[in-house]
């Protein structure tokens, strides 16, 4: 191991939870998430002599690399439905109840199946408001996107994805 | 910096310490592999090279005696009116797929 790499092992074990969050909210298969993550960390390697940057500019960096690799993922393996979308929601319920590494209830499984229905850059902005807690400021900082853009994106992504949640409620109260 | 203030919401998914180390042994490899990849040796880099000119040459060769197989040339040798009914064919798709992309 050479210097670097000392240094190296240590920070990403300190983040690679952070980056595999992002990209299992944005491609919600663990093992595509898992995927993405390892490649955003062999990709920091390759760069991490060169970078001159303080802690926080690295991690800013780290989650830009992540934006980059799970919008483009996430358009990859983006195949175009076949199914109608209520069959789909709910398949892709289950497929996230039933992960090993999931620990919520039937509404956050349904929300996450709901996001994965979104356009990627739709999807991207939608996590990193939700869950990430992240500022339009901070998102436009990262994206070069103007906050309006970023503010247009998330506000469709929401009302599509209360349409789904409010249907889910519909047919927990009726029962079917 | 406090990674905390990235996790508003808690979405449901967990990374074991396992997740982690298997994650660094893969990642490991990677750095590795990117190390053998430079220590290519010198002559191999020459004949890709080199390869590589000749591709090129009889590319630029062929392209000089056959002056109208590039898609450049097709599209200089079209008139005014072919030119229009493609600018608006492609105004047409434009539009089209501007319905299908996203906001950004």
């Amino acid at each position: 191991m050479n210097p670097s790499e000392v240094e190296f092992e240590p920070w990403m074990r300190k983040h690679y939870a952070l980056v595999l969050s992002q990209s299992r909210r944005m491609l919600l298969v663990p093992e595509d998430a898992e995927d993405v993550a390892q490649q955003v960390f062999i990709k920091a390697w390759k760069a991490w002599s060169s970078f001159d940057g303080n802690g926080p500019q690295r991690v800013a960096w780290l989650l830009k690399i992540t934006r980059n690799a799970s919008v483009d993922a996430a358009r990859k393996r983006n195949v175009r439905r076949m199914a109608p979308l209520d069959v789909v929601l709910e398949e892709r319920t289950a497929q996230v109840l039933s992960s090993p590494d999931f620990d919520g209830d039937v509404v956050l499984a349904r929300l996450h199946a709901a996001i994965s229905t979104l356009p990627p850059r739709q999807r991207w902005v939608f996590q990193a408001r939700y869950f990430g807690g992240r500022s339009y400021a901070d998102l436009a900082k990262e994206t070069g996107k103007s906050e309006g853009a970023l503010k247009a994106s998330f506000h469709h992504a929401r009302k599509k994805i209360e349409s789904f949640i409010q249907e889910l409620a519909a047919e927990m109260i009726t029962g079917h | 910096m406090n990674l905390n203030q990235y996790r508003t919401q808690d979405d449901g998914f967990r990374c074991q310490s396992e997740q982690i180390d298997a994650a660094w042994q893969v990642v490991q490899l990677g750095i590795n592999q990117g190390r053998d990849a430079r220590r290519t040796p010198v002559w191999r880099l020459a004949a890709a090279a080199a390869v590589l000119i000749g591709i090129a040459g009889f590319m630029l060769f062929d392209v000089q005696t056959e002056p109208c197989q590039t898609f450049l040339c097709q599209l200089e040798a079209l008139s005014d009116e072919e030119m229009s009914e493609l600018s608006n064919l492609l105004v047409e798709d434009e539009a089209f797929f501007s319905d299908l992309d996203e906001e950004w």
